[in-house]
Parts: C-alpha cells; sequence; structure tokens
C-alpha cells in the first residue's frame, strides 16, 4: 500500500506540472491575436477495489481544451468582412478627398463660377483684349480643374484596381494555409482518438486564417467533428474542402472596364457583394470613382456642347479666313449618324446653319449670306463640302482623318451663324472647346493661339453686318450657368448643380461610409471585447491557477518526502 | 461579465482614440475657423456653402455689370447736358438775333457763334467713352454721325443697343443711339438757325428759334430717359450692395465656427484623455505579478 502512496503522489506531480505547463502556454500567448485560452482537464483516475473498499489511484491531465463560443466567432467573422468592406471604401473614398476641393479652393465649382463670371465681364465690353485674355485664363483653370480631377479619379480606379489583385493573391495564399492547417488538424486529432480539440492551436491559426479571409470577402463555412472544415463564397462556389483549395482569379475586362472576379478553375463569376475589403475596392473602384468620373465627364461634355452651340453660330469683331473642324467624319455615314466618331452625332437635326463671304473690304457679299442645308439621316461631310463649294469666296476640303477646312479665297473673309442643325457643335466647327469628356476636354486650338477668337457677337441675318460691340453671344453663354442643359442623355440640369450634385454625392458617400465604418467599429470592439470575456487570457487568474498547482506539486512532493520517512521506518523494523 | 487584462487596455486606448479624434477636428475647425473644410466632413452643409458663393460670385458679375451700365450712361448724361446747354444758348441767341432791330452784321457775327454750337454738338453727338463711340449703337469703333454728301450730318451707327444683362436675366440698356430723331433734330435746327443768320433772314430766325425749341426739348427729353434708366441702375447698385451683405452674413452664419463651444469641447475631452492616460499607467500596478515574490 505504501507504493500506491507513492504512485498516487508521482500522478499528482506529473498532473501538477502539465497543468503548470498549460498556465505557461496561456500567459505566454496571452497577447497572441486569436488565441483561445486552454483549460486544463484533469479527473482522478480510475479507483482499485480492494474487498469493500474503493481506493483512489491519482490524477491525471485527461485533455487541454480552448474556450470559444462559437456563435461570438461567427459574428466576428461576419463583423470583419462589413469592417473591412467599409474601412476600405472609407479609405479610398478620402485618398480623393483633394479632388474635391475645400472651402479655401472650391476647386472646380470656383472654377466653373470665375469661367461665367469671365464671359460676363467680357459681355460689358466684348472688344477689350484684357476681357478676351481673362476669359481664355479662367477657360484654362476650368479645364485643367476638370483634366485634373478625370486623372486622379481615374488614377485611384485604376490603383484600386491592382489592389484587388493583390488582395485576390492574399486570399488564395489563406485558402492554402486554411486547407493545409485542416489537414494537419485532421491527422493531428485523428491520431488521438477520445482526444478531441487537442489541436487547439491550430485551430486557432485556422480560425485566425479564416477570420483573415473574411476581412477580404464574405465567405461561409462548415465545420465538422472531425476537424474538418468546409468553405464557400456566399454565392455557393466551393473555395476550401479538408485539404483542398480553389483558388479566385481576374475575370475578363468587359469593354474597356475592369474586370470581376472569378473561380480559377470553373471561371464562374464571384459576386462578393458588399463585404470585405475586395468588396469595398470594387464598390469604390466601379460605383463610387467610377460614377464621379461619369458626372465630371458629363459635365464637360454639357458644358462643351452648350458653349459650342453658341460659338460656333457667333463671330468675334472681324470675320474669319480658315476654319477646321475638331472631329473627323465618316464620309459614308450621315452626319446625325451615331457611328460617328463624335459623341454629340446624335444631336445633329434637320436645319441649316448660314455662311456670310465679305470682299477685300468687308462689304458682305451676298448680304444675308448662303445658307447650308443639313437633312438627318441624309447628309453627309462630303455634301457640306459640296454645298461650301458653291459658295462664292471659300474653298472646302477634308483632309486625310476627314475633318472639315473651309479656307477664305485671297483677299475675302467669311463668317458662319445661325446653325440650326447643331452640326457646327458637333463636329467643333468654329467651336470655343474641344473634346467631349472631363479628361479630352481643351480649349480649341484657334482660342489657344489668339484669345481675339473668341466670339461675342452674332452676323446680322439680313445684312451680314458684324458689329464689333455686339455682345449677345457672349451673353448667352454667361446665361448658360443656371440653365439646365443634357446633351449626353443624362437628365437635364445647370451646370452649376452639376458640379455641386458631384461634391454633394462625395460627401454623403464619405458621411455613409464613415457611419457605417464607426458602427462596424462599435460592434467589433463590443465582439472583441465578449471574445475576451470567454477566450482571452487573464494573467491574474492563470498567475492564481499557477499556484494553486505549485501548492499541489509541493503538497505532493511532501507526501512522497513523508512516504520515504515511512520506508525508512519501515526498513528500520527489518534492520 | 469576465474581463482580462487586454479587455482593460482596449477599453482604455478605444477611449484614448475617441478623445484624439476630438481634439484633431477641434483643432481643424479653431485653425481654420469654419465648421468644416471639405465635402467629406459634411456633404450637404459643403453644397450649400458652393450655392452661396455661386451667389456671391453672380452678384459680383452683376455689380460689375450695373456699374458698366453707370458708367456709360453716366457719360451719355454729361454729353446730353452740354448738348442742352448748347440748345438752350442757341435759343438765346436766337431770341436776340429774331428782333427787327438786329443788322445783318449782328447777325453774321451771330452765325459764327451759331457754327460753333453747331460743331459742338456734333462733338458731343460723336464723343467715345474708352475709345468706343457713345452714341453709335454697338458699332462703337465708327463715328457716330458723319456728314453725307451734302453736308448733312447722318447717323453711321447701327440699330442695335448696347446693353449689359444680369444673371437673374435682367437687360439693363446702357446706351441711347444716335439714330433716334433728337439728335437729328437738333442737327438740323441748328443748321437751319446758321443759314438764316448767314443769309439774313429774320423770319427764318423766327422759325429756327421754334426748331431750335422743340430740338432742344427733344434732348432734355433724351437726359431725362438717361437720367430715370441711372437712377434705376443706383438703385440697382445698392440692391446688389445689400444683397452681397447678406449672402455674406449668410455665408458667415453657415460657416463660421463657434469657437468658445470648440474650446469648452476640447477642454473636457483634453481632461478625459489625461485620465485615459493616468488610467493607462496605474494599469500596470495593479497585477498580482506585482506582488509575488
Amino acid at each position: 500500500m505504501i507504493f500506491d502512496t507513492l504512485n498516487i503522489a508521482a500522478s499528482s506531480l506529473r498532473t501538477q506540472q502539465k497543468a503548470i505547463d498549460v498556465v505557461s502556454h496561456n500567459i505566454a500567448n496571452a497577447n497572441t491575436a486569436g488565441y483561445s485560452k486552454q483549460a486544463s482537464n484533469i479527473s482522478a483516475l480510475t479507483p482499485e477495489r480492494i474487498g469493500n473498499l474503493s481506493f483512489g489511484r491519482g490524477v491525471d491531465l485527461t485533455s487541454v481544451s480552448r474556450t470559444i463560443d462559437p456563435i461570438v466567432d461567427k459574428a466576428l467573422t461576419n463583423n470583419g468582412s462589413q469592417l473591412n468592406y467599409w474601412t476600405t471604401l472609407n479609405n479610398g473614398l478620402y485618398s480623393v478627398e483633394n479632388v474635391f476641393g475645400s472651402l479655401q479652393s472650391t476647386g472646380l465649382a470656383s472654377a466653373l463660377d470665375n469661367f461665367f463670371l469671365s464671359w460676363q465681364q467680357l459681355a460689358n465690353n466684348p472688344q477689350d483684349s484684357a476681357q478676351q485674355f481673362n476669359v481664355r485664363a479662367k477657360s484654362e483653370s476650368v479645364v485643367s480643374s476638370l483634366n485634373s480631377m478625370s486623372q486622379q479619379l481615374v488614377s485611384t480606379q485604376t490603383s484600386a484596381d491592382s489592389q484587388i489583385s493583390s488582395q485576390i493573391d492574399q486570399a488564395n495564399q489563406l485558402l492554402d494555409t486554411i486547407a493545409s492547417l485542416t489537414t494537419l488538424i485532421s491527422k493531428q486529432e485523428n491520431g488521438q482518438k477520445g482526444m478531441a480539440g487537442s489541436a487547439n492551436d491550430l485551430r486557432d491559426q485556422r480560425d485566425v486564417a479564416v477570420r483573415s479571409l473574411a476581412n477580404l470577402l464574405p465567405v461561409q463555412q462548415i465545420s465538422d467533428q472531425n476537424g474538418g472544415l468546409l468553405l464557400q463564397t456566399t454565392s455557393g462556389d466551393l473555395l476550401a474542402q479538408d485539404g483542398i483549395s480553389r483558388h479566385l482569379a481576374r475575370g475578363t475586362a468587359v469593354g474597356g472596364g475592369f474586370s470581376g472576379i472569378v473561380m480559377a478553375q470553373t471561371g464562374a463569376t464571384v459576386n462578393v457583394g458588399q463585404n470585405g475589403s475586395i468588396g469595398g475596392l470594387i464598390e469604390l473602384r466601379d460605383n463610387k470613382l467610377g460614377a464621379y468620373v461619369q458626372q465630371i465627364d458629363s459635365l464637360a461634355a454639357n458644358l462643351a456642347f452648350s458653349v459650342n452651340q453658341i460659338h460656333a453660330s457667333a463671330t468675334a469683331g472681324t470675320a474669319a479666313t480658315t476654319m477646321t473642324s475638331g472631329q473627323p467624319s465618316n464620309t459614308a455615314l450621315s452626319l446625325d449618324n451615331v457611328g460617328q466618331a463624335t459623341i454629340f452625332a446624335g444631336q445633329v437635326q434637320t436645319g441649316s446653319f448660314t455662311i456670310h463671304t465679305y470682299d477685300a473690304a468687308g462689304t458682305p457679299a451676298p448680304a444675308g449670306g448662303t445658307a447650308i442645308n443639313i437633312t438627318a439621316g441624309v447628309t453627309t461631310m462630303t455634301d457640306v463640302v459640296n454645298s461650301l463649294n458653291l459658295v462664292a469666296g471659300v474653298t472646302a476640303s477634308l483632309d486625310t482623318s476627314n475633318r472639315l477646312t473651309v479656307t477664305a479665297t485671297a483677299g475675302t473673309s467669311f463668317a458662319l451663324s445661325d446653325d440650326t442643325s447643331n452640326v457646327l457643335a458637333a463636329y467643333e466647327i468654329n467651336s470655343f472647346f474641344t473634346g467631349s469628356s472631363s479628361g479630352t476636354l481643351s480649349l480649341s486650338t484657334a482660342i489657344q493661339t489668339d484669345p481675339a477668337s473668341i466670339h461675342t457677337g452674332r452676323v446680322d441675318p439680313l445684312t451680314s453686318l458684324i458689329s464689333s460691340a455686339d455682345n449677345s453671344a457672349a451673353t448667352a453663354i454667361m446665361q448658360l450657368q443656371n440653365q439646365a442643359v443634357a446633351f449626353d442623355g443624362t437628365v437635364s440640369s445647370s451646370l452649376h448643380a452639376r458640379t455641386t450634385t458631384v461634391s454633394t454625392q462625395y460627401g454623403n458617400d464619405v458621411a455613409i461610409s464613415l457611419q457605417q465604418q464607426q458602427y462596424s467599429t462599435a460592434e467589433a470592439d463590443s465582439l472583441n471585447n465578449q471574445r475576451q470575456a470567454i477566450s482571452g487570457v487573464n494573467t491574474d487568474e492563470e498567475l492564481v491557477a499557477m499556484i494553486k498547482f505549485q501548492r499541489a506539486y509541493e503538497a505532493s512532493a511532501k507526501v512522497i518526502s513523508t512516504t520515504n520517512t515511512m520506508m525508512d521506518s519501515l526498513l528500520g523494523l527489518i534492520r | 461579465m469576465r474581463v482580462t487584462t487586454a479587455q482593460m487596455y482596449n477599453t482604455l486606448l478605444s477611449g484614448v482614440k475617441q478623445q484624439q479624434t476630438i481634439q484633431d477636428q477641434g483643432n481643424a475647425q479653431i485653425a481654420s475657423g469654419t465648421k468644416f473644410q471639405t465635402p467629406a466632413q459634411a456633404g450637404t452643409a459643403y453644397k450649400t456653402s458652393l450655392d452661396i458663393r455661386h451667389a456671391q460670385v453672380g452678384l459680383q458679375g452683376d455689380l460689375e455689370s450695373v456699374t458698366t451700365a453707370e458708367s456709360r450712361l453716366s457719360s451719355s448724361m454729361t454729353m446730353l447736358n452740354d448738348m442742352v446747354n448748347v440748345m438752350k444758348r442757341a435759343q438765346t441767341v436766337a431770341v436776340q438775333m429774331s428782333s427787327a432791330n438786329v443788322s445783318a452784321t449782328e447777325r453774321l457775327s451771330a452765325a459764327q457763334e451759331a457754327t460753333q454750337l453747331l460743331n459742338q454738338v456734333i462733338s458731343d453727338a460723336n464723343q467715345q467713352w474708352q475709345g468706343q463711340s457713345l452714341f453709335a449703337g454697338t458699332a462703337v469703333d465708327k463715328t457716330a454721325f458723319i456728314p453725307d454728301a451734302l453736308g448733312n450730318m447722318v447717323y453711321n451707327g447701327n440699330a442695335q443697343d448696347r446693353a449689359v444683362t444680369t444673371n437673374d436675366g435682367q437687360q439693363i440698356i446702357s446706351n441711347i443711339r444716335g439714330d433716334n430723331p433728337a439728335f437729328a433734330a437738333a442737327f438740323s435746327a441748328l443748321e437751319g438757325f446758321k443759314t438764316a443768320l448767314l443769309t439774313n433772314d429774320a423770319a427764318g430766325v423766327q422759325s429756327a428759334l421754334g426748331a431750335l425749341t422743340s430740338a432742344g426739348d427733344g434732348v432734355i427729353g433724351m437726359t431725362s430717359d438717361v437720367g430715370a434708366r441711372l437712377s434705376g441702375v443706383r438703385l440697382n447698385q445698392a440692391a446688389i450692395g445689400d444683397r452681397q451683405l447678406n449672402l455674406q452674413i449668410q455665408l458667415n452664419t453657415h460657416e463660421a465656427v463657434d469657437i468658445p463651444a470648440v474650446v469648452a469641447s476640447m477642454q473636457q475631452s483634453s481632461i478625459a484623455l489625461q485620465a485615459a492616460y493616468k488610467q493607462i499607467s496605474q494599469l500596470q500596478s495593479l497585477s498580482l505579478t506585482n506582488f509575488l515574490r
């Protein structure tokens, strides 16, 4: 029996030592991300029955288990997807903050205000060359603002697209890690039948990997009792099962745009929705930055066409000697055919414009000019050239890229007016702007070269006379700022309203993303607190446990020492 | 609920972050003097700011337009006033020369003055402002009146008025056109008066007096018209000034930050921040580790 005492004490020494190992492991990992507190499960060994009595045989550490709450863990995984979606979106939106200006420099809004102010100032004194220079400078400022906004937004879109590729690589690595950890867990736990949950640290590592994956894109997970794990996208595509992982890849870009995400093996489209940082990047790239680019493109298109519409039918103080269109034309198609290169071809309608010619003395010949008729669906640029060549005093031709050039014969000059067909504005003949988007908008070459080419008045339709102080065209352009216009199929709205709308939409997008980010952060804090409360390591608790195990160890050692003394006493009887 | 050391640190850290955000926002508001600076901080309020500034720029343009009209009308007024004076002088001379007692020599001498008065009226009518003919319509590069083959002064400008436009679409005609019959009447009356004097035609002088009186009234009529328009323009200027002031007040109310409120909030936040820092430093001493030997 005395040896039983020794064996029981020895089992205690072993058990307390192992329990202190668990305590030490907990303390060592107190700050390890995703670590779950482990507990020693100690139980008495099966008792021995001797006669009518049952004698205990000591103690053993039966298992080491981790303390987790699957509901909290799942909520954390879902929260991670949401938080990363809104954080990525919010950060991305903040990265283009400077594009939309500030109160100290309101950017496009003030550039546009000053552009129209300069036209008003020019209308007050149409023949003042200083005001003409001012209009050119303010116009360049608008063009520069739009070009710069477009460049920065498109550049950020491209950057977001690159990040998507990089994060897909990260997701694929995580999928490989999860598959590999699942294999290890299965091996370890299946090798220790009846010791379920013994691969605690590997399970923690896998949980961390799954949460990291969920931070990138939303996933659904199904675990089994043997350590197996099935991961799939929210649309049901298998991502990982047990030891096998399936990779994500980039899809094919559609229509010159950006590509989406597909399953590498099947090519099936993966819809991440409003979840994960990849979802945030896609939302930022396509629906936020994409919308802003679309809006400023629309602003640029409407600004260009509405100003050109007036400018093309107007004139400076003197008649011109040559003009070249900014847009080429396909001579096989009618001028209003949407297959033409200019996006404003659809604006061309049945109507006419008038060309006035002047002799060397500036006398109109004939007074009232000559109408050039345009019929929608019929008239081509070749027809226009032929009609112009019938007018005495000018010759018209198409260059190698099918751009129209009108030239006055020596000693004469000409002017255009009263375009009811929109062909002049659509093909940028006698225009103020060239281009039709925020990235391509520019001042016409003639105005860049000489601000005196800015048209402020109109030719008298009856006499063909040009008045140097006629400000009717400048006034009409000045009044555009508060007129609702739509030449690109968008909802009719004023240019000022279009400018403020894009800023307001941006501001609201930031506000919503910030609010959602703060909400998700608060939820994450709460969930992390809950997880800490359940699975976190409290060093005080561990130290108290350590003292308990230490004391038990010391007591067991004392039992051995006492038993040894008893053995000595027993052996002394024999001597 | 079970609490771990990490939780305590995390809770305090979260509080520190919140207070630092308040401090950062407060600093930005105090530095700029405005409640917000970018659309990202306040989308709708930023739009209101842009709208107010848009209206301000519009008013600035309107004020410039109205001032241009005022300058142009004032210059016209000066010339027309001079013409009125000339016509009055011509009428006075005509009254004197219409007497039967006036000799031919005296009438010849008065004809010299009549010629000068006619030249003065022509000079007034062809007056330029900033290098532009005042009374030639929009053909400002042309002399408003030139002599025809018979030596009669004829209008050389066009029939288009010079107008400035405000952003609300209001058009202000800023000129008097030379094709107003009062100009031709003035030239004709003075020319007739001069001829009557040169030919010592007492009856003609008497007749010219009536024409001069009528033409003078016509010029006075134009002057009154310009004067009335000037009054309207000046009222417009004053109204724009008032609206500018109102917009500035509106903008200040909308954008300006309440500095005492921000400072009070920052002070409160600063105390919370200091308490959090103190608590974090104390946490390390509240561990069992410190009591184990």
